[in-house]
């Protein structure tokens, strides 16, 4: 194992497999029809539940937020839930979030372009236009949970998840950060479901069944008291073609959790991913 | 040189001055303005803008649609490999981090929520292609045939100099031996619209600093910095514009669009930079400030120059140079840190204009009227956006 490799320590997410602390248990899981927008016939993907924040985190304030703003404040307080850390006992003005996306937050984007499309580019709303920018997930995270340190949020076609990982490692490797709440997803909107739809992605025979949600991970340099997984090496990468569109950029965490939810929980001896 | 210092070695730019950064800084040193009423770009929009005018084609993959924010950035990418001199060793493997905030948003129409694939079937579906921030960062790397590491960064407007930041730090990971940095946004009716929804618009040309200031106006354009290890530099005997010594990146946690009110995350932001640059703040010579002209912003910003430079013996000399070309959103750390390069080259501090009464601070020397010749050994460019993030970047002069 790489010394002093940046270690995971915490794990939440709000996914398909429900609103979770912790890894989560892999298992078969169905797609759902869609009911949230008119469709003609049966459309089918895997999409988060419905649920209240407050349910999974007492006192959560999420009002007029994009879905990806609430479960990425959902799934992050789950993560440090989990990692057991308090808080109070970190320095948080060196606590980072990074946070990876492909298309951010598109169901407030859209409802800002309907405000465009309904009352003309001078009638739309000024509370909306803030939360359409795509750092804006990572940035409630940081005021929620008070993290100062670096707020970075990338993009990268089809890996922006694993982009993000890197980047946070990298953080806590140079001394610019001691603590990450690394988080990486997307939503699934009625615009970007017909985008898929209208570019053949959804085929029958070779498509993708598109899914949404949010994973977080917490990161920690130095030794920690438990770990689920080290971040000992990783390689940053140019994609022609999207490796994941069928998760949306969530798909690379998500499947980093899942392969560690199989592989052990927490307590064991850490894991090193290549 | 230390081995974590990072070399300057190109320098493109694209901006309502045109291409190159030679003609940006001629025109800073004239003090020309080209803010222009935004109506003879955007009909019923009103206010101020800095627009790029007669954008030259580019010639690119028939498959691959630019959005405008891309095609700034190619111009801006082809300009860097003009700077190179021809010396383009390295750069088939380099990487690419751009940042953006409009990315393709220029390219949906809002007719699109009525019936998305009714508009896809129109012709949306190429025209969406480019609408997450990644495309940017592929439309750079696949025009100059660039294979290696990318990744697009949107934090807001500080966003540009955090993409310079992550670059610098990917430089040191060995992720790559040249990195291809920048930003890139353009001019659209969302932002237009968003900013004006939010009264943060300036219907005259904006006042930085001023305390009869009104808001921003908004730019647009792109830069791209060719950066690598001042090692790797020297190896390849590569002409070195500036040095990248410090770097840092902090959060406010306060609010979703306000700065903290005393400019705490911007003032930690530049003390850990100058930590990291092993400066004191009595080295720093110049900060090119985010400056946008909000009432709260510049308030904020002030205060940080105050907390951040408290230990200075005299006035920090500061300017905003968004007086001259707009709010350039995630371009806007990139061009700045491209004007920051020009400032210590030049020898030259560009003042703010239309400064005529500025806020009242014992701790900075406003930069007004004209040009202030001197040599500049160091110099900061600040950025913060809304969601609280701040970055500050600290060049040198490449023989320091």
């Amino acid at each position: 194992m790489t010394a002093n490799a940046p270690a995971i320590i915490g794990i939440g997410s709000v996914t398909p497999y429900g609103v979770l602390a912790g890894p989560i248990v892999p298992g078969p899981l169905q797609p759902r029809p869609i009911a949230a927008w008119p469709v003609a016939g049966v459309r089918w993907a895997y999409l988060v539940e419905p649920f209240r924040a407050t349910d999974a985190v007492p006192g959560l304030k999420t009002r007029r937020l994009d879905r990806l703003s609430v479960w990425s404040l959902v799934a992050a307080s789950l993560a440090v839930r989990d990692a057991g850390l308090d808080l109070g006992q970190v320095d948080r003005s060196r606590a980072a979030v990074v946070f990876g996306t492909c298309l951010g937050c598109i169901e407030l984007t859209e409802a800002f372009f309907r405000g465009a499309a309904n009352h003309g580019w001078q009638g739309t709303d000024p509370i909306l236009f803030p939360e359409t920018l795509g750092n804006a997930p990572a940035s409630h995270v940081a005021r929620c949970l008070d993290l100062r340190g670096p707020n970075i949020t990338v993009g990268s076609k089809g890996w922006a998840a694993e982009c993000a990982l890197l980047h946070a490692a990298s953080l806590l490797r140079h001394g610019q950060a001691d603590l990450a709440v690394v988080l990486a997803g997307d939503t699934l909107t009625r615009a970007s479901y017909e985008w898929y739809e209208a570019a053949g992605w959804l085929a029958d025979d070779s498509g993708f069944i598109p899914s949404e949600g949010v994973t977080a991970v917490v990161l920690m340099a130095g030794r920690t008291p438990h770990s689920y997984a080290t971040v000992s090496a990783g390689q940053f990468a140019s994609s022609p073609e999207p490796v994941s569109r069928g998760l949306g950029d969530a798909g690379g965490l998500l499947r980093l959790v899942l392969s560690l939810s199989a592989a052990k929980g927490p307590g064991s001896r850490p894991m090193e991913l290549p | 040189m230390s081995e974590g210092a990072i070399a300057i070695t190109g320098i493109g730019v694209i901006s309502p001055y045109g291409a190159g950064l030679e003609s940006m800084q001629s025109a800073l040193l004239a003090g020309r303005c080209c803010l222009e009423p935004c109506s003879g770009y955007y009909p019923g929009f009103a206010g101020s803008v800095a627009a790029v005018r007669d954008l030259p084609r580019v010639e690119f993959r028939a498959d691959f649609r630019l959005s405008r924010t891309d095609h700034l950035a190619v111009l801006a990418g082809q300009d860097a490999l003009i700077s190179l001199g021809g010396r383009c060793a390295g750069l088939t493997d380099a990487g690419v981090v751009m940042a953006t905030t409009v990315a393709g948003l220029s390219e949906i129409e809002p007719e699109i929520v009525h019936d998305p694939a009714g508009w896809y079937r129109r012709g949306g579906l190429a025209r969406a292609a480019s609408y997450p921030v990644a495309h940017v960062a592929d439309a750079l790397g696949e025009s100059l045939g660039v294979s290696g590491p990318r990744c697009a960064v949107t934090v807001a407007c500080a966003s540009g100099a955090m993409s310079i930041a992550l670059a610098a730090n990917m430089l040191l990971d060995g992720v790559a031996d040249v990195m291809l940095a920048g930003g890139s946004d353009a001019l659209c009716p969302f932002t237009l619209s968003g900013f004006g929804a939010l009264q943060a618009l300036d219907a005259s040309p904006c006042r930085p600093f001023d305390k009869s200031r009104a808001g921003l106006n908004l730019g647009e354009g792109a830069a791209v910095l060719v950066i690598e290890t001042f090692q790797h530099a020297w190896a390849r005997h590569a002409p070195i514009f500036a040095m990248l010594r410090g770097w840092a990146m902090t959060n406010d946690a306060y609010h979703p669009t306000a700065p903290h009110e005393q400019g705490a995350g911007l003032a930690a932001c530049m003390t850990s930079a100058m930590g990291m640059a092993h400066t004191r703040p009595d080295d720093i010579g110049y900060v090119n400030a985010h400056g946008t002209g909000t009432p709260l912003n510049d308030a904020a910003e002030t205060k940080a120059y105050e907390a951040a430079f408290r230990h200075r013996s005299r006035p920090i000399p500061v300017s905003s140079t968004k007086s001259y070309f707009g709010h350039c959103l995630g371009a806007a750390g990139a061009l700045e840190a491209a004007v920051t390069i020009c400032a210590i080259r030049a020898g030259a501090l560009f003042p703010t204009l239309r400064l005529s009464d500025p806020i009242d601070s014992p701790a900075v020397d406003w930069l007004r009227d004209a040009p202030r010749r001197q040599p500049l050994p160091l110099a900061m460019s600040v950025s913060a956006g809304f969601g609280g993030s701040n970055a500050a970047l600290i060049f040198g002069e490449a023989a320091v």
